[in-house]
């Protein structure tokens, strides 16, 4: 693979050798293309100053083990996915430590009839496999509008797909608790 | 219609006022809340598979990108550990549907990144930066491990003895490059005396918020020897770096910070260097043992002893873990939260309209600023009017 006039083979070696300003316009010239290249995949949001500033980092910290020069690219490509990819893995689990305590409120934790008779296998088991889909790609990272691009339908389509499963889950549980209530009346 | 719980299903950040509805609908109906917990313990599940079958997510990049057909963008280790990892990726692909779209989605992400390179960067020849296999051409998912990157051992081993050469050589030419233009360069040294407060603004932009008995050190730039962004700090500073190419680095008696651009507090003395970071990432290490590094993430802080590890870092809130600048520091904060802090510091009502309340703000300002002044930029920032005033507290809503 060649590499563009921007980013030759010489530029790069120059930069892995020591040169500050070799260095200083290789990452200047990477500065607007990454952005651009963030700002397609999430849109024009705030973590894009971040993406960028963080695979610069990793690219001026990486640039002695890129084996040869003309393959800039697919290192700054890998770079990039790699801190896009760290983005989606860290969006909801730090705001599930933000907002347990609060949110979702202490029902969760309280055992009931219907809850300890059911674990999380069963649980997993109502959901159908489109809806499992879904949320695997959720606990991913992604939101659900991404998530919608990537199965090639609507954001609405998606969250009624996961409200249908939200609700097929409550159904079960009121006929286990209904079940139960009869079972006990009988006894 | 809209349900209570679709704040629980679909928000991101419930707002006070969902968090209301929803709790009060918990509250009035048990079997809501028996499937809401239900419904936690599937997600949590979920969560748990996929950490337990794709304990490394950067090995889905790896393996998307071999997929790709740019394998050059792997490492020979990087090669090696995808090679490691092949059956249990396989058996994680098999069993959560997901990943598949998440590899997909890399491989699209990959054609974005081709079509920003070649606008930004056009090859000089049409058939240049061409993967070896293109998207969609699915090739078998994992080839052999014998098949792939069959270098002889005696290649890595010359080129780590190249890289150790190089590395010798090129240390000790920068070691005598500083010890000579320590020797041309005259240093700035700035003490700050007890109860002041000092704001330096380097050449290169970047500020520097220096706290009382702090002394800050760097190489006076001129016409020939422009500044090399490497400054000394013994006492307590945050910074507000500009991006640049060239790393902006921070050395204190006990470690080393290095940074591109972002904004953070050190506080050091010579036994240790607490370092908080409000944005961007900072690598932090011990001044003697530079490989011992740690990469702090936004709101984060690590401490660094002389001569040992620095600890791991942990989350903070960024407003008290830098109350000690006698700034508010405001990264990507919902304004609700931004609005709390103010009104604890102030003692001054400060209430936001809910339909701001989950906005985000980003700012740095003096904790000595009138109330007025800080709520005045915050609302320009989310398009708000600032009513009442001082003695009867104040509302952000959205402008008229």
């Amino acid at each position: 693979m060649a590499a563009s006039r921007e980013f030759d083979a010489g530029l790069v070696e120059r930069a892995q050798a020591g040169d500050e300003q070799a260095r200083e316009i290789l990452l200047t010239r990477l500065q607007p293309l990454l952005r651009a290249f963030f700002i397609k995949r999430i849109g024009r949001k705030t973590e894009v100053d971040d993406l960028v500033q963080n695979t610069l980092l990793r690219v001026h910290g990486g640039l002695e083990d890129l084996n040869h020069a003309d393959r800039l690219k697919a290192f700054a490509m890998k770079a990039a996915l790699f801190e896009l990819h760290d983005l989606y893995r860290g969006r909801y689990g730090t705001k599930e430590r933000l907002y347990d305590p609060e949110f979702p409120p202490n029902h969760s934790e309280r055992p009931t009839a219907a809850g300890s008779s059911i674990d999380a296998e069963r649980a997993l088991a109502m959901l159908t496999p489109k809806a499992r889909r879904i949320l695997e790609l959720r606990e991913y990272g992604y939101r659900y509008q991404e998530i919608a691009e990537m199965i090639g339908t609507t954001e609405a389509a998606i969250k009624m797909q996961v409200k249908r499963a939200f609700d097929k889950m409550r159904d079960a549980l009121a006929t286990v608790i209904v079940g139960l209530t009869l079972l006990l009346g009988s006894l | 219609m809209q349900h209570p719980f679709d704040a629980l299903l679909f928000s991101e950040d419930p707002s006070p006022e969902q968090r209301a509805a929803l709790r009060e609908a918990l509250d009035n109906d048990s079997d809501l809340a028996a499937a809401f917990a239900r419904w936690q313990q599937a997600r949590a599940a979920v969560r748990e598979r996929l950490a337990a079958d794709l304990p490394d997510h950067h090995l889905l990049v790896l393996y998307a990108l071999d997929r790709s057909g740019y394998q050059e963008a792997l490492t020979d280790d990087e090669a090696q550990r995808l090679d490691a990892a092949a059956a249990d990726l396989e058996d994680a692909l098999r069993a959560h549907p997901g990943l598949a779209d998440v590899v997909d989605d890399i491989e699209d992400a990959c054609a974005d990144f081709d079509a920003v390179w070649a606008a930004h960067a056009p090859s000089s020849s049409a058939a240049e930066d061409r993967p070896a296999r293109r998207r969609g051409q699915r090739m078998e998912r994992m080839r052999p491990s014998t098949d792939r990157r069959a270098a002889p051992p005696s290649r890595s081993v010359s080129r780590w003895a190249w890289r150790i050469g190089t590395a010798v050589a090129v240390v000790l030419f920068v070691a005598v490059a500083v010890l000579l233009l320590q020797r041309d360069r005259s240093l700035v040294t700035l003490d700050v005396a007890e109860g002041e407060t000092q704001v330096v603004t380097l050449a290169d932009g970047s500020t520097v918020r220096l706290l009382e008995t702090s002394r800050l050190t760097y190489a006076d730039p001129d016409e020939a020897t422009p500044f090399n962004r490497r400054v000394q700090l013994d006492g307590r500073a945050f910074f507000e770096v500009v991006p640049g190419q060239q790393g902006f680095t921070v050395e204190t008696p006990s470690g080393v910070t290095t940074v591109l651009g972002t904004s953070f507090g050190i506080q050091a003395d010579a036994a240790a260097m607490d370092v908080v970071l409000a944005s961007g990432r900072v690598a932090v290490a011990p001044k003697n043992a530079p490989d011992q590094t740690v990469v702090l993430e936004p709101g984060q802080r690590s401490r660094v002893a002389a001569n040992a590890r620095p600890t791991t870092p942990e989350a903070v809130e960024l407003t008290e873990a830098l109350a000690w600048t006698g700034l508010f520091v405001f990264r990507a904060t919902p304004l609700h939260e931004a609005a709390t802090q103010l009104q604890a510091h102030y003692g001054v009502p400060v209430q936001v309209d809910a339909a701001l309340a989950d906005e985000r703000v980003t700012g740095t300002f003096e904790q000595e600023q009138p109330l007025a002044q800080v709520l005045s930029v915050l609302a320009t920032t989310v398009e708000a009017d600032v009513r009442g005033d001082t003695a009867s507290g104040y509302v952000l809503a959205p402008a008229s």
